[in-house]
């Protein structure tokens, strides 16, 4: 059975795209049923305090205005969430529709208007009076922890929602062996997402047939069928979700939020559809956050660079809930295991505290911990490379997991099934400027007045998690696929995807898979998304999971339907089926060129002809596939930065940026590449501009655009970009996960180019993002200068004692 | 002076035909444009006039129709993302722009590309001679969170370079 010509390898034109570029998409905002009511909400204004009264009474009075709700409304009909996986002592606080008792965080929902315009409602909201008594607010992730600190949730015991330890072997030993020890602390600052399309929802319930129908933004259709059928006590089986474009999400749209949850239940208790879109402001307030990490962390080398041993300290700031259903510890957890990334690593230590605190809460958002462990490994190999006078791919190289020791088990007990780690170090490096043009380059910056640095960072990503992840902890998250594949009358064949885009190109990689293992034209398949009433079951968009599960799943369906094709065949055409090959639409007898039936024939034949087929023959030529993919399986990477900063400003410039990716067996590269750039442009994002800036008293000071500072495109460089495809063996195509790749090692290679820019003035930098404010005050203080104002940098958590060795990489 | 919340006439050409509805003087041109007359091509993505998506063109300029007030358009032409392309029957042809977005992969989710489309193609009619550089700072008030821009910069500099030498 041969595939005369692939589709699946093609820099394919995207079928998402014509609509979207003609204005034709459909995001949730985009529907307006008819008699639709619309919301707004009270949010909270401090980030800790009792709510001692709320007056609705003005409000309800306004014309236009239907309903007012608070917390009282809806917690008899919906029963409380909070994520839980079954991690020993994770705790967490109880989350509701709307704020219960207490308000957790500037801008957590506390009274709901409904009323028949968007901004009749608003309005409303000025209408309502609110009275509250400020608690102690809850805002440094270590102060959090401290036992003397106020609680965030009094129902619990502390503000600790869970500690953990994570790697194996004598760490001690292997400190005490090594010639040098060094020791880096590190901060990332609290990202969100910033989806363009704000998360929105139009809810819409039918009393007469108890069923819901909700269209909104969101990554993962099916679990919050499910979710919602659990929280508002309704059937499953009576719950559509509906989503067609999503304008973005990177994680951050794969939570049940209160405002989305209280929006159906104001549905069901007001018998009319209610649509609430969030504006941005909301969104910076209440979409959940990421990277809030602090970590600490040290290296044990021997003298020829060979590392003896790793010990983490890690503080993650959870925020105020555990987000239901993937909780909060996601993020803290993969900091912690995957640090030891793609080096040899004989013996770890990593010792993980999650704190809750009055901020909006923290969740999976692209690269989920990996940046931030990236960052934190990084860091130490270019520092250890100083101390030992080593160039840093040589440090690197040295240290690198070899092909022949795959698979390998590393020492957090994370199984990576295969990869490049070497040769991808190898196809960087040579991308990159070195030896006396490097020299020449950074001498010719500096009588620019700028300081020239080259950054590298090599890494692996979990990719693809199966059921273990989620499921086996408890969650209502499933781990597979199903992939509907359906050949039409007329030889077109339709495929029904049960996990939608958003936005990364599903629909086309999934017609490109169907098109090579069902044996038909590219163009000749329709692919339908985003209706659970119509599709089969998928999880959804997450964890870099859906090229490797939902094109296994489409795969499996599509070489389904050809077996029935080709059984039809042969039968018509008196041969063995075994000696039949499809391809382009045609079925031909291996040998016989000559002799030969289209899929149109046969899809005829088997719709309207069925008299000259055989009774026992299946006709049916739509089979849903199913696929639940590998444990997990690891992509890997390297990238590297080259950056110039300036030496009286400190504004970081970067000039070049290259990367070596390797996702196993590539789809669509076009695709592939998009994901990379994309993910690279967040990660630039978290090391130079982004951060969401509480102040002492907890409240957001960054709830504009103007304050949250995203990349625009004169601060990003044209990433170069190298593809190597180790197809992995325990995927059914042999793809990886490519999603997340690029924000993963972004903030890692630019934090090293910028401290191998400043390391010319014996200056580093540890926290992101690198600010001009960071980058003058380093360069001032290496000169010599103190500035009198406290640093700009977070506390990070002490490292238990090292030794006498250790000389500590940061100031 | 009109009563912010007392409905008014509002009539003006949007991509080249006339509409009037009724709407309030404190509704934006862009909820005009997407709840009152259904063109919901053009996306909200701040409402505060930094994100660039819901970018228009108001009598050939680019404007942000979240900080545009309906009435401001009354009896002007306006031009959405919905206009660009042409129809050829059943067809819906698209505009050379959107044929190099496409090309390019210059979107991925797509919620900023009518914003990004309708600046460029103000910036190409005024200056096809951008170079790449140019481009990147002329559209610096659209923000994409997908692409990193890259792809856009391309296929925008391709279509300038159709638009000079069609001008050539």
């Amino acid at each position: 059975m041969s595939i005369t010509e692939g589709w699946v390898g093609r820099r394919v034109k995207r079928v998402e795209d014509p609509k979207i570029l003609l204005g034709r998409g459909r995001y949730a905002d985009d529907v307006t049923p008819a008699r639709c009511l619309h919301a707004a909400f009270v949010r909270a204004p401090v980030a800790h305090a009792l709510i001692t009264a709320i007056d609705v009474e003005a409000a309800k009075q306004a014309p236009g205005v239907v309903a007012v709700f608070t917390a009282d409304d809806f917690n008899p009909m919906c029963r409380s969430w909070k994520g839980l996986l079954d991690w020993p002592g994770l705790v967490g606080g109880d989350q509701r529709p709307l704020a219960t008792g207490k308000m957790h965080y500037v801008g957590e929902p506390v009274v709901m208007v409904v009323a028949e315009s968007r901004a009749v409602a608003e309005d409303a909201l000025e209408l309502v009076t609110l009275d509250y008594e400020e608690l102690a607010p809850v805002v440094d992730a270590i102060a959090a922890l401290d036992p003397s600190a106020a609680k965030v949730h009094d129902e619990l015991p502390s503000n600790l929602a869970f500690e953990g330890t994570f790697g194996t072997g004598d760490v001690e030993a292997a400190f005490a062996e090594a010639a040098v020890v060094v020791e880096t602390g590190i901060s990332t600052a609290r990202h969100t997402a910033v989806a363009l399309e704000p998360r929105g929802v139009v809810a819409e319930f039918d009393p007469s047939a108890k069923s819901l129908t909700v269209r909104l933004s969101t990554q993962a259709p099916h679990m919050l069928q499910s979710v919602f059928a659990e929280l508002l006590g309704l059937r499953e089986s009576n719950i559509r979700v509906l989503t067609d474009e999503v304008g973005g999400a990177f994680g951050m749209k794969a939570h049940v939020y209160s405002d989305e949850v209280a929006t159906c239940a104001a549905s069901i208790l007001l018998r009319r559809p209610v649509k609430w879109i969030q504006d941005r402001v909301e969104s910076l307030q209440s979409d959940t956050q990421a990277r809030d990490e602090r970590v600490s962390a040290a290296l044990a080398v021997a003298a020829d660079g060979r590392i003896l041993g790793l010990r983490s300290e890690v503080v993650s700031d959870g925020g105020a809930y555990s987000v239901y259903p993937r909780s909060m510890v996601t993020e803290g957890i993969q900091v912690a295991t995957i640090m030891p990334g793609p080096y040899r690593i004989p013996v770890y230590s990593g010792h993980l505290r999650v704190a809750i605190t009055n901020k909006a809460p923290l969740a999976v958002y692209r690269g989920v911990g990996h940046p931030v462990a990236i960052l934190a490994m990084e860091t130490l190999l270019d520092e250890t490379a100083r101390r030992l006078g080593l160039d840093p791919a040589e440090l690197r190289r040295r240290n690198l997991i070899a092909p022949e020791e795959l698979p390998y088990t590393s020492v957090t007990g994370q199984v990576y099934d295969s990869g490049s780690h070497q040769e991808s170090l190898e196809k960087l490096v040579a991308m990159l400027p070195a030896g006396p043009d490097l020299d020449k380059r950074k001498a010719e910056a500096r009588e620019r007045g700028r300081l020239l640095g080259v950054g590298l960072a090599c890494f692996v990503e979990v990719t693809a998690p199966g059921v273990m992840f989620y499921g086996k902890r408890g969650a209502p998250i499933t781990a597979h696929d199903q992939v509907e594949v359906r050949v039409e009358a007329d030889g077109s064949v339709t495929v029904l995807l049960g996990t939608p885009g958003q936005g990364q190109g599903l629909q086309t990689t999934a017609a490109q898979v169907v098109a090579d293992h069902l044996g038909v034209s590219f163009d000749r398949i329709s692919v339908v998304s985003g209706d659970t009433a119509v599709v089969p079951h998928g999880t959804g968009v997450w964890a870099s999971r859906s090229a490797v599960v939902s094109s296994g799943a489409a795969a499996s369906a599509a070489r389904e339907v050809k077996e029935r094709l080709l059984a039809i065949a042969g039968h018509l055409l008196e041969v063995d089926p075994a000696d039949l090959e499809i391809g382009d639409g045609v079925v031909r007898v291996a040998g016989a060129p000559n002799v030969h039936l289209g899929v149109d024939e046969l899809a005829e034949v088997a719709h309207f002809r069925t008299h000259r087929l055989p009774p026992e023959l299946r006709i049916g030529l739509s089979v849903v596939g199913e696929y639940s993919g590998p444990n997990v399986t690891f992509n890997n990477g390297a990238h590297a930065a080259v950056v110039e900063v300036e030496e009286d400003s400190g504004l970081v410039h970067l000039v070049d940026y290259a990367c070596v990716e390797d996702c196993g067996v590539l789809i669509n590269p076009e695709i592939v590449d998009g994901q990379i750039r994309g993910g690279v442009a967040q990660g630039i994002g978290g090391a130079l501009f982004e951060r969401l800036y509480y102040d002492e008293s907890g409240q957001l000071l960054t709830s504009t655009l103007l304050d949250y500072l995203m990349p625009t495109g004169p601060e990003l460089p044209d990433v170069r970009i190298t593809h190597l495809e180790t197809p992995s063996p325990i995927t059914m195509l042999g793809v990886k996960g490519a999603g997340e790749a690029g924000a993963a090692g972004a903030p890692a290679a630019v934090h090293n180019a910028v401290n191998d820019a400043l390391a010319a003035l014996r200056a580093r930098v540890w926290h992101e993002p690198i600010t001009p404010e960071r980058v003058v005050r380093a360069l001032d203080e290496a000169a010599g200068h103190s500035w009198p104002e406290p640093p700009d940098t977070p506390p990070v958590p002490a490292l238990p004692h090292l030794g006498s060795t250790v000389e500590k990489g940061h100031s | 002076m009109l009563d912010a919340h007392e409905p008014t006439q509002v009539s003006l050409t949007v991509n080249g035909k006339p509409e009037s509805a009724r709407t309030t003087p404190r509704t934006t041109l862009a909820d005009f444009l997407r709840h009152d007359l259904g063109l919901t091509g053009t996306h909200l993505g701040c409402e505060h006039g930094v994100c660039g998506a819901c970018t228009v063109r108001l009598d050939g300029r680019a404007v942000r129709s979240c900080l545009t007030l309906a009435v401001q358009a009354q009896g002007s032409t306006v031009d959405t993302v919905e206009g660009l392309g042409e129809t050829a029957g059943t067809e819906d042809v698209l505009h050379p722009l959107q044929q190099k977005f496409w090309e390019h992969q210059a979107l991925q989710c797509g919620f900023c590309t009518p914003g990004f489309l309708m600046a460029a193609v103000t910036a190409v009619e005024e200056n096809p001679d951008l170079s790449r550089d140019e481009i990147r700072e002329r559209l610096s008030g659209n923000l994409c969170r997908c692409t990193g821009y890259a792809p856009i910069v391309a296929a925008i500099a391709e279509y300038a370079e159709q638009v000079r030498e069609a001008r050539a």
